[in-house]
């Protein structure tokens, strides 16, 4: 159990909020997989369902605040048959997720040390604090934070040391699977791309599993080992980011990949996705992005494409589906 | 060099309230010298033509009145006088000095009033925390509905309609003073008894109405800040309920609190009016009441003083603890 090869497995998951207009599907029928040790990026434009997705394994989001299916396990567990007592034992210890904006994760008023120590207390009350405080000092270091900021508060530390500050927080319990929600969302471009670059070394060098959730599909490609490419509550292709890269499959990958800078290289400006993502109270019958899709057939908005596997890649397009070649053929 | 910015800060705060406190007495210094007459004056008018024309001078020495003298010399003299607790002599009390008159009123006004406001603010703060914590249980939603509807009552009706049923109807409790005159006032149990057992209805009267704003407050700002992203960070580290509801929940939610606690500490020599008449108790606001009643001007004036000052400390007070509370401020 304790040895299995997989890190993260989420099989067919839905989750839909109440809403007085009905139930909002933000996430349809999702399945992906995290090995150990791997790095898996999950990207989307906004409304995407990447969060509703990670809170629902992690069961930040339950019900009554959400109608929930499918199954998780994390590390060999089945996370929704653990006890309350078991998941928050489970908790930063087994698996930490770092929701969304890192940059008001922190307490203002407890100093940095305080917050570290609170979690390494919570799981572990045989450590002496001696044991804590240089446990402490150690993460930070990894994270390339000066250790007198242990005593400072959130307000005294800049964006991006409050961003290395819950990395940090996160890898104090050396937990096996660290989920991050756009941990970089409030940084400028070049503090982002060095806060990427710090999780991808300290995950190989550690050899902690990650899922990186954002919406920029080109700096995840860059990074991660695998990508789970999300939109309208669904997965529309997934692969290795080297065979992603250069080939996108679905032509909403392709748009999405236009529509960011690339990692290296002169950063242009660049628009979005033309188009609004649809309504998830009534999403579409067929494909969800069939309405800003430029190749969108009639079938495409008949009937939603299966998700079809492709060597180890997989694509849910009804023009890839028929034409393995045809992602070459699409510029 | 943080230790430096946080007592850097702390000088700077006692700096602007001595400030504050200065032109506070200053004013208090003019303000009965721009109205006609003085203390003694007054006196004289009060007598209605029973005192001769000749006591005038008579009682301007009485009460240090020096009429004749530079505006400057009155003002150091003042100042001098205020510093050192000379407020003059009181009309109601005469010839007792105000000071004395006040220094047997406050310790039980700092006693009722002091205890009652912070008794309603501990426990206001801790069934906030409740409510918002058990939300959506019964319990924990009707308790907020209650109290403020108990606040809503004006103050004088509930701590009379008490007054009546457990004071006067059901003899539960004494109606008036502060303790029974049948016993020796002194440190000893008796004492002791008789004082708590006089100050229980008038307390009970404070808690229950001002309670309700700090139910409220509470439990509203702790709602808003269990859904910040601090909150769900502390909730993914694994940590006990209790410790995420006092060290990440109520320690922000009560910081805008505190602001609206220092006032009514403030005001607990102010505010103390109405409870201390209803219930003939002989603190600071049933001497204010009487100085009014009577014109006792010296009294109101170092009553009035007394009351500027509770105020100032109260701020300075909460000012030094919000520094030490939330780092942010003392770096500011
Ligand atoms: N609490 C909620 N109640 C109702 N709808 C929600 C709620 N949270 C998110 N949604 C909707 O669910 C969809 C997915 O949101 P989210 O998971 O935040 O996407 P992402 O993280 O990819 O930006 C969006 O359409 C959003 O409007
Ligand atoms: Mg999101």
């Amino acid at each position: 159990m304790a040895d299995d090869p997989i890190a993260l497995t989420i099989k067919q998951m839905s989750v839909s909020y109440p809403s007085p207009r009905g139930w909002v599907q933000a996430v349809r029928d999702v399945s992906l997989q995290v090995k150990r040790g791997q790095m898996v990026g999950l990207a989307g434009e906004s409304g995407s369902g990447k969060s509703t997705l990670a809170m629902a394994a992690t069961r930040v989001l339950r019900p009554p605040s959400a109608r929930i299916g499918g199954s998780v396990r994390i590390i060999g567990r089945d996370v929704f048959s653990l006890s309350v007592r078991e998941l928050r034992a489970a908790r930063w210890k087994t698996f930490a997720f770092v929701s969304q904006s890192a940059m008001n994760a922190l307490n203002p008023v407890m100093s940095v040390r305080a917050q570290m120590r609170d979690a390494i207390r919570a799981h572990d009350s045989m450590y002496s604090s001696g044991n804590a405080d240089k446990r402490c000092e150690e993460v930070l270091r990894i994270v390339d934070v000066p250790v007198n900021k242990l005593d400072s508060y959130p307000h005294q530390l800049s964006g991006g040391q409050r961003q290395r500050v819950v990395i940090a927080l996160a890898l104090i319990l050396q937990p096996q699977l660290i989920i991050m929600d756009e941990p970089t969302t409030a940084l400028d471009v070049v503090a982002q791309r060095a806060i990427i670059a710090l999780i991808r070394r300290l995950q190989r060098q550690l050899g902690f599993a990650v899922l990186l959730i954002t919406h920029d599909l080109t700096l995840v490609l860059e990074v991660a080992d695998e990508v789970v490419i999300m939109y309208g509550g669904r997965v529309m292709e997934t692969g290795a980011s080297n065979e992603l890269l250069g080939n996108a499959m679905h032509p909403y990958s392709r748009a999405l990949i236009q529509s960011f800078p690339p990692l290296h290289g002169v950063m242009t400006r660049q628009e979005g996705i033309p188009g609004t993502p649809p309504d998830m109270v009534n999403p579409p019958e067929g494909c969800p992005f069939a309405a800003r899709c430029i190749l969108a057939k009639e079938v495409c908005l008949r009937e939603m494409p299966v998700l079809v596997t492709h060597g180890n890649r997989a694509v849910a397009c009804h023009h890839a589906a028929g034409n393995r070649t045809f992602g070459g053929s699409i510029q | 060099m943080q230790r430096f910015s946080g007592r850097h800060f702390v000088l700077r705060r006692i700096g602007l309230y001595i400030l504050i406190f200065w032109c506070a007495i200053t004013l208090n210094f003019i303000i009965p010298r721009l109205m006609p007459g003085n203390a003694a004056s007054a006196l004289m008018a009060r007598s209605q033509g029973t005192l001769p024309p000749s006591a005038l001078r008579a009682l301007e020495l009485a009460f240090g009145i020096h009429t004749h003298a530079s505006m400057f010399t009155q003002y150091v003299d003042y100042l001098r006088n205020t510093l050192t607790g000379h407020f003059g002599i009181s009309f109601t009390y005469f010839p007792t000095p105000v000071a004395q008159v006040i220094g047997s009123m406050l310790p039980w006004t700092l006693f009722l009033i002091g205890l009652s406001t912070v008794i309603a603010f501990v426990l206001g703060n801790i069934i906030g925390v409740y409510s918002a914590w058990r939300r959506g249980h019964r319990l924990a939603d009707a308790l907020p509905v209650a109290f403020t509807l108990m606040s809503s009552m004006p103050y004088f009706w509930a701590g009379l309609a008490l007054l009546y049923v457990l004071g006067f109807t059901l003899n539960w409790f004494p109606i008036s003073h502060a303790y029974s005159h049948n016993i020796q006032l002194g440190w000893n149990f008796q004492s002791l008894g008789s004082v708590l057992y006089h100050a229980i209805l008038p307390a009970f009267s404070i808690v229950i109405t001002t309670m309700g704003r700090w139910v409220l407050d509470m439990r509203n700002n702790l709602i808003g800040i269990l859904s910040d992203d601090y909150v769900t960070l502390a909730q993914m580290k694994g940590l006990p309920e209790r410790e995420i509801m006092v060290n990440y929940g109520a320690r922000n939610a009560l910081l805008p609190v505190l602001t609206s606690f220092a006032m009514s500490l403030g005001f607990v020599v102010g505010g103390a009016v109405v409870v201390e008449v209803v219930f003939n108790y002989p603190g600071i606001g049933f001497g204010l009441f009487n100085a009014v009643i009577n014109s006792d001007y010296p009294m109101m004036q170092a009553i009035l003083l007394i009351i500027v000052v509770a105020v100032l400390l109260a701020n300075l007070v909460i000012d030094l603890l919000y520094s030490f509370l939330d780092r942010r401020i003392s770096d500011a």
